[in-house]
């Protein structure tokens, strides 16, 4: 990701609102389609990307340049998706009453390939998983991160993370062979 | 056929391919009235101020204040001087204008000789 300028980070420290603006150009992107596949829901992530940026300005002035701002706007992300999602049960009960709906159309891989659209089998697929969880798994498939990157934001082991993503993949297997080999419900 | 849905690259694939989203135009406003609606607290004032040059203006002010009150208001007594000067000025006075009987007047006058 391409970094802001060093003087707009400064401003924003300043608390100078129209180059928080410059930053929040630069970085809204990212931060809202992270949200969005966090949440697969676009109210949410506008909610989520509201939050995030609130955040940002208002811890910025910790910012030390001790590292990339990029990285540091990630963790805070993260950190920011992992605990608005447990805090509000909304969210949750919203991706229930979706995914019961998708629940019903499944019957065989034909039926899923065929009957969902992209956004309800990331859904379905992520559904059992909880926030941290869902996290891990985002940032290795959707965004192809290695171990070490993961780790490194997430400030744990590499070996642990590649570990809880493999457990958390073959979870996801035995869900989705549960789910295929009932009788769909029509 | 389920053991090639069930492999990393068939499953995770609706993943990778969310196309991403265009983000809401009036995302910033809300963003900014959110800002607005929480101003910094007092303690996040504070850190506004650059702390730093404030203390060092402090210790500045201290030193010189310190250096002021030494050199006029304050100075120092010189205890043996006074001393002497007491000791002249009335012990011997005393000794000298020794009167049998130290009346009344001459307390007075002792009482009001000045001698700073």
């Amino acid at each position: 990701m391409e970094q802001v300028e060093r003087g707009v980070i400064e401003a924003c420290q300043q608390g100078r609102v129209e180059q928080f603006k410059v930053l929040y150009d630069h970085y809204k992107d990212f931060v809202y389609n992270l949200s969005y596949r966090f949440t697969l829901h676009e109210e949410q992530a506008e909610d989520l990307t509201q939050n995030i940026f609130i955040t940002v300005y208002k811890t910025i002035k910790s910012f030390r340049f001790q590292a990339d701002f990029s990285t540091w706007l990630y963790r805070l992300s993260l950190n920011q998706l992992i605990n608005d999602k447990k805090k509000t049960g909304v969210f949750s009960k919203l991706e229930e009453n979706e995914a019961g709906l998708e629940r019903k159309s499944i019957g065989s891989f034909q039926d899923y390939e065929a009957g969902l659209e992209n956004r309800e089998k990331v859904r379905l697929l992520l559904k059992p998983l909880m926030p941290e969880e869902k996290i891990l798994l985002i940032l290795k498939e959707a965004y192809e991160m290695e171990y070490e990157k993961i780790a490194d934001l997430l400030q744990i082991a590499p070996g642990t993370v590649k570990s809880k993503i493999h457990r958390i993949k073959e979870r996801i297997r035995k869900t989705m062979k549960n789910l295929l080999a009932e009788e769909p419900i029509r | 056929m389920n053991e090639k849905f069930l492999s990393d690259e068939t499953l995770f694939e609706p993943l990778k391919s969310i196309s991403p989203l265009k983000v809401p135009a009036e995302l910033w406003d809300k963003i900014l009235s959110g800002i607005e609606k929480h101003p910094p607290l007092w303690h996040e004032r504070l850190s506004l101020v650059p702390l730093r040059l404030v203390g060092v203006a402090g210790v500045v002010m201290i030193a010189i204040s310190s250096i002021v009150f030494y050199w006029s208001k304050g100075e120092r007594v010189d205890y043996n001087a006074l001393n002497n000067f007491l000791y002249e000025n009335i012990v011997e006075a005393e000794v000298e204008d020794q009167d049998p009987v130290l009346g009344e007047e001459n307390y007075s006058d002792f009482l009001e000789r000045d001698i700073f």
